[in-house]
């Protein structure tokens, strides 16, 4: 048993490197002063950490991927919830056919939901804007929040609400008081990955972008097949650190009122 | 527990479903039926529905042998990438499910950063790994093993490490909740009575945690199928699957309907998956 398990250290050890190289790969290239990515770097310079400020498509498409990122987790967020409540006491419909086809837009090929979003905002004559996107990430931000707070909920003692009930709270100060703080962590946790998914997302919203909408994730895609500049690494960390940064406020948010 | 689940009332619950149905009829279900109706080239204008349409590009689908090839070469990444994910994760859900240290609650953060720090950082990443001037190649070439650069990057090898590394943790989570459940008595049981660590495995823990395999399996050969951005800049010049074969009709050949064909081909394999998945796991949240 010992023997194995070392073994089993070694691998687990290897696959841990192997899982983040990638990203500390695209770490060193991104202070690369060149003009084209290279391994080794041909040197170190925060050079694309400054230029990337000046131009102004990444500038646009990171503001319009905050909107976008905020804007679809909030309101996803704020339709998941009480649609959760209702499949938690729902009966066989609500489990069976609901609930699974609410789920579905995780699964979908995104590239095909996007095009069929494409295609519907043609047929409504509408013009492509940040709100088509919204649409669009807010679909695909139900599942991660739903999931995680039916998991929640189903473990919760149904006696906590019973209880409250019968202390003469009405139906909003049972769920504001009682379902809420229990539910909170799952919530945020869900939120934030919705978040992700949206600030992260290139395959729904590489058809609905124009230059005015366009999103970060689309326009590093649209740079990494015409101009393999360190640019893209360097727009790239930064895109990740924003992630971290959103991750650790949220973490903060979900973990008060515990315990 | 039984009887005493309070159900809602059928007014109130759909109101709390209301936003969510609204939002999905909207964002989601419309947007099907325009993608149904473009495959058929319904001339589809708002109030005028329903003029013509025609099959004639499901003909085309069924009888041009290239995209029953694209198919399959979907198919066959999705199940190569599935198998080889298993494989790769196994020992991992089981080190995540038996262990309980500082070190495994580090590692399970590890294990989620592909689904956190997005598609074109990944893919960057393997470029740069991969590339003629890149990490690997600079390597063999500094050290002297090689004179000339190996052509490492594009075509399906690149393409199958990068998706295994993108559907990890996809795999990892199935596997791991499964072997949770298994009763660490019943390998003690078995090593008691006298099997060897590999027997123990064969016989106990992989037929316990087969519905976990399932699982992963299914969901990772859907990213697969359904993945763009990686197989198009890994996969190079000349390697197509359907989603990327879709990006084509639209942006190279500007064919809308033959896209939407195309996609529908998609959302049927998907739909069957799913539907495999949902028969397999019985009601159970493993992922």
């Amino acid at each position: 048993m010992q023997r194995t398990s070392a073994l089993m250290r070694i691998y687990a050890a290897a696959i841990g490197v192997l899982l983040i190289f990638p990203l500390a790969i695209v770490t060193a290239v991104s202070f690369d002063p060149g003009a084209y990515i290279a391994f080794p770097p041909s040197g170190f310079s925060f050079r694309w950490y400054v230029e990337m400020w000046s131009n102004e498509t990444i500038v646009l498409a990171m503001k319009n991927s905050l909107i976008v990122g905020i804007a679809s987790s909030a309101i996803g967020t704020v339709i998941a919830i009480p649609a959760a409540l209702a499949i938690a006491r729902g009966g066989a419909f609500a489990e069976k056919v609901l609930y699974p086809f609410l789920l579905s837009p995780f699964t979908i090929p995104w590239l095909v939901y996007g095009l069929a979003l494409l295609f519907f905002w043609s047929v409504t004559g509408q013009p492509l804007s940040l709100g088509t996107i919204v649409l669009g990430h807010t679909v695909i931000a139900i599942p991660y929040v739903l999931r995680i707070t039916l998991a929640v909920l189903r473990d919760m003692p149904p006696n906590y609400v019973r209880a409250a009930r019968i202390s003469g709270a009405n139906p909003w100060q049972a769920f504001r008081y009682v379902i809420l703080p229990y539910i909170r962590s799952g919530v945020v946790a869900g939120a934030s990955f919705a978040f992700i998914v949206s600030f992260t997302n290139i395959p729904v919203s590489l058809f609905l972008t124009t230059a005015d909408n366009i999103t970060l994730p689309v326009a590093i895609f649209n740079y990494m097949i015409n101009n393999f500049e360190p640019m893209v690494a360097a727009v790239s960390v930064v895109q990740v650190l924003m992630i971290v940064v959103i991750l650790l406020i949220t973490r903060k948010i979900g973990a008060v009122e515990r315990g | 527990m039984g009887g005493s689940r309070q159900t809602l009332g059928r007014g109130a619950a759909w109101l709390l479903l209301g936003p969510v149905l609204a939002i999905i009829f909207v964002g989601y279900v419309l947007p099907g039926l325009a993608l149904l109706a473009m495959s058929l080239e319904v001339p589809f204008r708002w109030p005028t529905v329903f003029d013509a349409f025609t099959f004639r590009h499901y003909e085309r689908l069924l009888t041009d042998i290239y995209y029953a090839r694209i198919l399959g070469y979907t198919l066959a990444m999705g199940a190569i990438v599935s198998a080889i994910t298993a494989v790769a994760a196994f020992p991992i859900a089981y080190y995540l499910a038996r262990t309980r240290s500082r070190l495994t609650s580090f590692y399970s953060v590890l294990t989620f950063t592909p689904l956190a720090v997005g598609m074109n950082m990944l893919t960057l990443g393997w470029m740069v790994i991969l590339g003629r001037t890149g990490f690997i190649n600079a390597l063999l070439t500094g050290s002297g093993v090689i004179s000339d650069p190996l052509q490492l990057l594009y075509g399906w090898s690149s393409v199958i490490i990068g998706m295994v590394h993108v559907t990890f943790t996809f795999m990892v989570l199935p596997i791991e909740a499964v072997i949770r459940q298994i009763d660490p008595a019943l390998e003690k049981a078995a090593r008691t009575l006298g099997a060897g660590p590999i027997k123990t495995f064969v016989q106990v823990i992989l037929p316990l945690s087969m519905q976990g395999v399932a699982a992963g399996f299914l969901i990772v050969f859907l990213q697969v199928c359904g993945a763009f951005v990686l197989p198009l800049l890994l996969g190079g010049q000349g390697f197509t699957m359907v989603p990327i074969s879709i990006w084509e009709q639209i942006t190279v050949s500007s064919d809308k309907p033959f896209a939407a064909v195309l996609s529908v081909a998609l959302i049927a394999i998907s739909i069957a998956i799913m539907t495999l998945q949902l028969r397999i796991m019985r009601g159970k949240d493993l992922v």
